[in-house]
C-alpha cells in the first residue's frame, strides 16, 4: 500500500465512519430490536384511584364510563399485547364498585363495571386478579389488615364475589392489596394477613392464581431470613414494585435488587418473581401531586434493567396513563397518547 | 502474491503498533481495587467514599459505615442501615444520611446520634457544604435543610423555588450561589438575596428534569447530571452532551460526577466511568479497564487520585 493508496483509506474510512455514525443516529430515533428486554405483559386496572392528588386526570372520567366503554378499554389494552390486568379495588371509603349486599355502591354511571371488565376480558382472554379489598379507608393498610371487623367482611366480600364473578374464564385469581410494605423482610402481620386470604381464596375459588405487590423492594436483605419467610408466605405471584416512579429507587439500581430477589425467590422454590413496575412520575412532590406519564427512555431504561430477573412486567398502570390515541373510553393526562404510541412503536419494532 | 505478503506484513505491523499503542496507555493508568467484604454482598455496594482528617478513607454502604484504617475495613456504626450517602465536614464530624431511618451524626467516628429535627420522612439523598461550613441536607420528599450555629432551617418549594421536594444533589458555585438538582430540574440558590430561579426543560436547554447528580468545575461551569444525558451550563450558554453525538460517553444515565485539579470531569454511569478534559471523551468498563463493576455510583477525588464507588466496591484510578 503506497502513501497514495493509505491516505484513500483513511479517507474511506472517515467517511464510512461517517455515514455509520449518521445512520445510527437516525436509527437512535426509531427503536431497535432487543430480545432481552421483557415487553409489559399486564398492568393494574382501577375504577378510581385512591389518591385524589394522584388521581386526578382520569378519577373525573371513570365514573361516567358506560358499560360500553369499560369493555372498549380492557380490549384497548388487550390490543397492546397485555395479557394480565390486576383489578385494585372493588370497593373503598364504604361503597363498592360492583352491586354488593356489604356495603353501598359507588353511582356510577356503568352499574356494574365489574362485570363489565370481566365480560370483555373473557372476550380477548384477559386474566385477571381480583382484588379482595379496600373495606375501609385504602390508606390505613394496617388496619385493613389487622382489624377483626374488616378481616371478617373481606371474607364475606371474597364469597360474595366468587358467587357472583368467579365463573367469567378471566376471573384468574385474587390480588390483596393492602400493599405489605417491606423493610428488610416481611412483619409477621403481613404474612398472616396473606396467608389468610390465600386460605378464603383456595376455599372459594380452588384454581385461583393469587399475587401481591409488596413496596420496599430496595430494602429487602435478601438472606436466609427472607428465604424462610417466601417459603412461609402462601402465595403464587410477587409482584415487587420498582419504585422509580416515587422517586424511592434511582433510574438503572432496580435490577440490582431484584437480582437478589429472584435468588431469594430460586432459593425458596415457591412464589414466582414478578415487577409491578411505575410508569409514572409526580406532576409536583411525591404522594401530593398527580401522576403523569413518564417518558417512554425512562420506562424502557426500567424494562431493560430489571427484565433479567423477573418473569413478567406489570405496569401501574394503563389506566390514566395510556391511552390509545383514537380511544372510545379516553381517562387520563393528555400526554398518555404520547406514552402508549411511543411504547406500541417499540413493541413492533421488537417484532 | 508478493502484493497480497506485503499488504499482510504491514497489516501485521499495523497490529503490533496498535497493541503496543494499546498497551503504553494502559501501562500509564494504575488501578487499584478494593472491596470492604470479600463475597459479593450489601458492604461492597459504594452509596459514599469521604477522607477524614487523618486521610483515612470512609464508605457508606449499603449495610453500614465503615473506615479504612491500616488497609482495612473496619465497621463503625449504623451495621444494619442502608446508608444513601456519607459526608465529613470541615470539622470532621461524620454526617450519615440514611435511607429509612433518617440522619446520623458522629464526632468521634464511633458512636452515633440521631438527628430527629430534620427528614420527618427518615430518607435523605445528599448532604454537603457550602464555604461557610453551612451543611446543607437534600430529603427524598421534604425539601432542603440547613444547619450552622447549631441551628436547623428547613426550606421547601414553597421558600425557594426549588422543582419539587426531592432533592438528589447540592453544590455551591464561585459566587457562592448553592444548586440544588430534584425531579424537576435544577434551582439555584442566593443565601444573601434569597433569590432562587429554578431551570427546567421547559425554559432552558436541560436534557431532561429527572437531575440526579451535580459538580462545578475549575472554570465555574455547573455539570448537571440527568438520567437523559449531561449539561453544562456557565451562566449563560448550555452545552448538552448525550452519547448518541459523544464518542466515549458510555451512557445518558449519570448518577455521579467529579472534578478533577486538572479540570477533567469524571462522570459515573451504570455503564461504567467517563471522564472528559474538555476536547476528548474517554470511557472506561470492566472490559477495557481494571473498573471493578460498570455502575458508577459515587465518585471522589483525593491527592490526584480518583475513587470510584460501586456496588461491587472501589477502584482507585491513578
Amino acid at each position: 500500500m503506497d502513501r497514495r493508496d493509505f491516505l484513500r483509506a483513511c479517507g474511506f474510512a472517515l467517511v464510512s465512519s461517517a455515514i455509520m455514525n449518521s445512520a445510527f443516529a437516525d436509527k437512535s430515533q426509531l427503536w431497535s430490536k432487543n430480545p432481552r428486554i421483557k415487553p409489559i405483559i399486564g398492568s393494574w386496572f382501577e375504577f378510581a384511584h385512591g389518591s385524589a392528588a394522584e388521581g386526578k386526570y382520569w378519577n373525573g372520567a371513570l365514573p361516567n364510563f358506560t358499560e360500553q366503554q369499560w369493555k372498549a378499554k380492557v380490549k384497548e389494552i388487550s390490543g397492546t399485547g397485555m395479557e394480565y390486568l390486576v383489578l385494585m379495588a372493588v370497593a373503598n371509603y364504604g361503597k363498592t364498585f360492583y352491586p354488593s349486599k356489604l356495603q353501598p355502591r359507588y353511582d356510577y354511571v356503568c352499574s356494574d363495571p365489574l362485570e363489565a371488565v370481566l365480560s370483555a376480558a373473557d372476550e380477548c382472554g384477559i386474566k385477571f386478579f381480583v382484588s379482595n379489598d379496600f373495606w375501609g379507608d385504602w390508606s390505613e393498610t394496617n388496619k385493613l389488615m389487622s382489624d377483626k371487623s374488616i378481616t371478617e367482611l373481606r371474607e364475606k366480600a371474597m364469597h360474595e364475589i366468587a358467587e357472583k364473578y368467579s365463573h367469567h374464564k378471566s376471573f384468574y385469581g385474587w390480588y390483596y392489596p393492602n400493599e405489605s410494605g417491606i423493610w428488610n423482610c416481611f412483619n409477621d402481620m403481613t404474612i398472616k394477613y396473606v396467608n389468610e386470604c390465600s386460605r378464603i381464596a383456595h376455599e372459594v375459588t380452588p384454581r385461583s392464581v393469587n399475587l401481591i405487590a409488596p413496596y420496599g423492594t430496595k430494602s429487602v436483605r435478601a438472606d436466609d431470613k427472607y428465604v424462610k419467610q417466601l417459603e412461609e408466605l402462601d402465595i403464587d405471584i410477587i409482584a415487587y414494585q420498582d419504585e422509580i416512579g416515587v422517586k424511592k429507587t434511582r433510574l438503572g439500581c432496580a435490577g440490582e435488587y431484584y437480582e437478589a430477589l429472584y435468588k431469594a425467590h430460586a432459593k425458596a422454590g415457591r412464589s414466582r418473581i414478578w415487577a409491578d413496575m411505575e410508569i409514572f412520575e409526580f406532576e409536583g412532590d411525591v404522594y401530593k401531586s398527580a401522576l403523569v406519564p413518564a417518558g417512554f427512555n425512562r420506562i424502557l431504561k426500567q424494562m431493560e434493567d430489571i427484565s433479567p430477573f423477573v418473569e413478567n412486567i406489570l405496569i401501574y398502570q394503563y389506566i390514566g396513563l395510556m391511552n390509545n390515541p383514537g380511544t372510545s373510553a379516553f381517562a387520563g393526562h393528555p400526554s398518555s397518547t404520547k406514552l402508549y404510541t411511543d411504547y406500541m412503536n417499540w413493541l413492533n419494532a421488537q417484532k | 502474491m508478493l502484493k497480497n505478503k506485503r499488504i499482510m506484513n504491514k497489516r501485521g505491523l499495523l497490529f503490533i503498533l496498535f497493541v503496543f499503542v494499546a498497551f503504553s496507555v494502559y501501562s500509564q493508568t494504575k488501578w487499584t481495587n478494593i472491596t470492604v467484604s470479600d463475597s459479593i454482598t450489601s458492604e461492597n455496594d459504594i452509596s459514599s467514599i469521604q477522607f477524614d482528617k487523618d486521610g483515612n478513607m470512609w464508605a457508606g454502604t449499603l449495610q453500614g459505615v465503615y473506615e479504612r484504617i491500616s488497609n482495612k475495613w473496619v465497621p463503625v456504626g449504623l451495621p444494619d442501615m442502608y446508608v444513601q450517602t456519607l459526608y465529613i465536614d470541615a470539622n470532621n464530624v461524620k454526617w450519615v444520611g440514611c435511607w429509612g431511618t433518617g440522619l446520623y451524626r458522629s464526632i468521634d467516628g464511633q458512636s452515633w446520634n440521631s438527628v430527629s429535627d430534620v427528614s420527618p420522612a427518615g430518607s435523605i439523598n445528599t448532604i454537603n457544604s457550602d464555604n461557610t461550613g453551612t451543611l446543607w441536607i437534600g430529603d427524598w420528599m421534604c425539601g432542603v435543610f440547613s444547619y450552622n450555629n447549631m441551628k436547623w432551617i428547613h426550606y421547601d418549594k414553597s421558600q425557594i423555588n426549588l422543582g419539587d421536594n426531592t432533592v438528589t444533589s447540592i453544590v455551591q458555585d464561585a459566587k457562592n450561589k448553592i444548586w440544588f438538582g430534584t425531579y424537576h430540574g435544577i434551582t439555584t440558590y442566593d443565601g444573601v438575596s434569597g433569590a432562587s430561579y429554578n431551570y427546567n426543560i421547559h425554559n432552558s436547554k436541560l436534557p431532561d428534569n429527572n437531575v440526579y447528580s451535580l459538580c462545578t468545575d475549575t472554570k465555574n461551569n455547573i455539570w448537571i447530571g440527568t438520567i437523559n444525558g449531561l449539561a453544562k451550563y456557565d451562566g449563560q450558554y448550555w452545552k448538552v452532551y448525550k452519547r448518541e453525538n459523544t464518542p466515549g460517553m458510555l451512557s445518558n444515565l449519570i448518577f455521579c460526577m467529579a472534578c478533577d485539579g486538572k479540570g477533567n470531569i469524571w462522570v459515573g454511569t451504570e455503564k461504567g466511568l467517563c471522564s472528559f478534559d474538555g476536547k476528548k471523551w474517554v470511557g472506561y468498563t470492566t472490559k477495557n479497564s481494571r473498573l471493578i463493576d460498570n455502575r458508577v455510583q459515587t465518585i471522589k477525588i483525593q491527592n490526584n487520585k480518583i475513587y470510584i464507588g460501586t456496588r461491587k466496591g472501589i477502584s482507585i484510578f491513578e
